[in-house]
């Protein structure tokens, strides 16, 4: 089956075992997915900690003799209306300073401002700062994508099990279904959808990626499963007398589940990617939460400014680059005969 | 071959009814107007009837007064007769609207109004008799003095009546319509006037039978007239003004056919199907009547003509592109696989995956002048970047399949020159899931395409789109979702018959029967 005609086999078998280049052929097969979990695993410490690097409070400080810690999370009700400057500037006593001292909302004067050693990566069309709005934006951005990934390849796999396993006419409409929401790129659908709303916000946003991408997991799932049922441990699972619902959720979705998590790991990319368009297409509310479309759409106003731009594009490629790197390595460890599986 | 396209395309049959249905929940997001008004403008609304009027009119342009999918009691000209006639009689709230729908319906409902005055009390006659003179003066009838007693009004509804009920009947007005198609003297407009909207029906007819100019001109006056809808044709109407009256005239009887006329038997069952704002809407779509853009009040078919082939022939053109660079860069990665050149190809090709499409787009677009000869290529380029990479990474993969294979090994070792085993033997088999795929990379492109056309400001579909946003101009995007799937699904169907052109293997197990 897998093993002699496998191309990794195969390559391995050309270099020399224990030499250099087996070695690094070995790393550079591992190391790729071990680059893109470190990459995600420090966007999402760049996510939790986001208040550390940019934000409108100190970290810790003391005002009129009260030591606040972490005021931007906490919000003390003495502390509202003013920002760093007015901390530093009126008020004696002592600050620890975050990396950038701007939050990801306030609006500055100055507009469009070249990086500098207050903006380190400039400021958007309407004075906010850059580097704070991509930090808290890996935050808002990879947060809202989780919750999203998560729905959707739940209700994707969950349909996608029910209808593979009990079949009829049920797995009729559900494969109906499926061809009816594929038809449609997801992309034209979620921006139509947000488009004739009357009041689009994130919530529907959210509902709107659900119903426009759970098809293909439960696509992919349903064939998975429709494979799964049929193997022996199944056919004896059933056969001891364990209930059709037992055998589902003990023996067959947990066998089938691979495709789900590949599939959530390169929807994680995916749905970053399709917010950061609608963005910056500018569809939906704007302003109220830090994006990277949302920054880079000011760009078109003026072309000039790289820096909106380069920045969250940079983090933008970094996740999306980062999501794919596991899900090719989740699909190859997970199915050696990944390189040969075709869509259908 | 042929059977198997047929039987891909009648099972595309149910998706896009099921893509009909989704798109048509998108519609019904749109805000009902009436469902927002306070209790209290309610009331200032139904005391001015005209302002009512307009308000269900615009309503009744979205097809929100109809069920959304089975209408039980659809509506006809009695139906709405008879609701006016009893709010005139109750004399609530919604009297003077009521008196207003009587003269709207008009002609087609004196037929329900005029015979049963003598069952009501002295003063609902009163009241609907008045109310009806409005009717009178629009049927050029000399109204009677309603000074000189307060019954003047009702003795004129029943003398008219008694006079003129002949000429309330189907085939009287059918004959007299053909009549005045044919020759149209002041005599017969005259005739036509005075039975009012009981002509409409055999008016429409006339208008698709004829292609006169100068009869379908006649018969918009006729039409105008009794409806006080727009402006009638002029006699100097070139034909283009003619074409577009009448489509006009259709899509408002599409719409109002339901005020004029009775429905019993059999139509009123298929109206209980028909009369609802699903098979509205389908008809509607189905038929070429798109309706007008709310954003620039254009018909959204011209619109639809001017943008939708710069957008296809745009995302064609990237996979082309995408194609003739995907295809060697593939192969020859997968055949140099020795070369140390190919993990840093390797490398950029990921990275041009992963590629956002609207990012590559803007970049380009900011480095090179748009208007320099360059700069009309760059949309195509930004736009075939990830599907290019795409493409490739799969086209390696497939070649190094095949180049494992047996047949390889034996025309190798056959002693068949390199470049013909490369190109005969292995490209030949490794080229077929890459048509495959670019089947589906179709959405993928049209989603860029939309984002690309924003950023160049080319102005197709996806520009079209983001300023029917702007406008929350619902049925352009409408429009939009449902071309998109319609393409996509045929652009699906035509892969997986190419690869079953392509390949016998494949063929066979499509000819088998089994789809997935």
């Amino acid at each position: 089956m897998s093993g002699p005609n496998s191309t990794a086999t195969k390559r391995r078998r050309r270099t020399i075992p224990g030499s250099f280049a087996h070695t690094f052929d070995r790393l550079t097969e591992r190391s790729r997915a071990r680059a893109g979990v470190l990459v995600l695993s420090l966007l999402a410490m760049i996510a939790i900690f986001a208040d550390l690097l940019a934000s409108d409070f100190p970290l810790i400080c003391s005002v009129d003799g009260t030591v606040y810690v972490l005021p931007a999370v906490t919000h003390p009700a003495s502390l509202t209306g003013l920002d760093n400057e007015q901390i530093a500037n009126a008020h004696a006593g002592f600050a620890i300073y975050p990396v950038v001292r701007h939050g990801p909302t306030t609006q500055s004067a100055d507009r469009v401002a070249r990086p500098s050693r207050g903006h380190p990566f400039g400021t958007d069309g309407s004075g906010r700062d850059v580097f704070a709005q991509t930090v808290h934006g890996v935050r808002t951005q990879l947060g809202f994508a989780l919750l999203a990934v998560v729905a959707y390849v739940t209700l994707g796999a969950l349909l996608g099990a029910l209808a593979g396993y009990f079949g009829g006419s049920f797995d009729f409409m559900v494969q109906r279904l499926t061809d009816t929401m594929s038809s449609m790129p997801s992309f034209v659908l979620v921006l139509c959808v947000q488009a004739a709303l009357p009041h689009p916000d994130l919530t529907t946003l959210f509902l709107t990626i659900v119903a426009a991408r759970f098809a293909e997991v439960t696509r992919l799932v349903r064939t998975e499963v429709v494979d799964v049922s049929s193997r022996d441990y199944v056919v004896a699972a059933r056969a001891l007398g364990a209930s059709p619902l037992r055998v589902l959720f003990r023996h067959v979705i947990p066998n089938a589940s691979g495709q789900a998590i590949v599939s959530a790991t390169f929807g994680l990319g995916a749905v970053v990617l399709l917010e950061a368009q609608l963005d910056f297409l500018r569809v939906g509310d704007r302003g109220r939460y830090a994006s990277w479309g949302q920054v880079m759409s000011d760009v078109r106003q003026r072309p000039e400014a790289y820096w909106l731009l380069f920045f969250p594009g940079v983090f933008l490629l970094v996740t999306l680059i980062a999501s794919n790197l596991v899900g090719e390595a989740l699909r190859d460890a997970l199915d050696p005969r990944a390189f040969s599986r075709k869509r259908r | 071959m042929l059977r198997y396209m047929l039987r891909r395309a009648l099972w595309a049959v149910p998706t896009l009814f099921g893509v009909s249905f989704v798109v048509f929940l998108l519609t019904t997001l749109l805000p009902d107007p009436k469902s927002r008004l306070t209790e209290a403008e309610r009331r200032t609304l139904l005391a001015k009837p005209e302002s009512y009027l307009e308000l269900e009119e615009r309503r009744r342009q979205l097809f929100l007064d109809l069920p959304r999918i089975v209408n039980v009691t659809p509506e006809d000209v009695r139906s709405r007769t008879d609701d006016a006639l009893d709010h005139l009689e109750k004399d609530d709230e919604e009297a003077a609207v009521a008196g207003a729908t009587l003269v709207r319906l008009g002609g087609a409902a004196l037929p329900y109004v005029l015979p049963h005055l003598d069952r009501l009390s002295p003063e609902a006659r009163r009241r609907v008799a008045t109310a009806l003179l409005p009717l009178g003066a629009r049927m050029g009838l000399d109204l009677p003095d309603t000074t000189v007693s307060q019954d003047a009004a009702f003795l004129f509804w029943k003398h008219f009546w008694d006079d003129r009920s002949t000429d309330f009947t189907g085939p009287a007005v059918k004959r007299n319509v053909e009549r005045y198609v044919q020759k149209a003297t002041p005599a017969r407009a005259r005739d036509l006037e005075m039975v009012d909207t009981f002509a409409l029906p055999a008016l429409l007819v006339a208008l698709d039978g004829t292609k006169d100019k100068e009869a379908l001109a006649n018969v918009t006056r006729l039409l105008a007239h009794a409806t006080q809808r727009s402006s009638p044709l002029g006699v100097t109407a070139t034909d283009s003004e003619v074409a577009r009256s009448v489509a006009d005239w259709q899509s408002w009887w599409f719409i109002h056919e339901s005020d004029f006329v009775v429905r019993e038997g059999t139509i009123r069952m298929t109206a209980s199907v028909g009369d609802t704002r699903y098979a509205k809407w389908m008809t509607g779509a189905a038929t070429g009547r798109l309706g007008l853009s709310s954003r620039d009040n254009e018909p959204i078919g011209k619109k639809l003509a001017s943008r939708a082939p710069i957008t296809f022939a745009m995302t064609t053109l990237a996979m082309l592109l995408a194609f003739a660079f995907a295809v060697p860069i593939g192969a020859l990665t997968a055949w140099k696989r020795g070369l140390g050149i190919n993990r840093t190809v390797t490398a950029v090709l990921f990275t041009a995956y992963s590629l956002p499409t609207f990012w590559v787009a803007q970049v380009l677009f900011s480095l090179a002048d748009v208007r320099s000869y360059a700069g009309v290529a760059l949309p195509v380029v930004a736009l075939a970047i990830t599907a290019m990479a795409t493409l490739s990474r799969h086209q390696r993969v497939s070649i190094l399949e095949v180049v494992q294979s047996d047949y390889v090994r034996t025309a190798k070792a056959k002693g068949v020159s390199p470049f013909r085993v490369a190109v005969f033997h292995a490209l030949r088999n490794a080229i077929l899931p890459t048509v495959t795929l670019a089947g589906f990379q179709f959405p993928a492109l049209l989603g860029g395409a939309f984002v690309i056309e924003e950023v160049f400001g080319i102005r197709g579909m996806g520009w079209e789109t983001l300023r029917a946003i702007e406008a929350h101009d619902t049925a352009w995007i409408v429009v939009t979702v449902l071309l998109s799937a319609i393409v996509t699904s045929v652009m699906l169907i035509a892969s997986d018959v190419a690869l079953g052109a392509l390949d016998p293997r494949v063929r066979e197990r499509q000819l088998r029967g089994r789809l997935s």
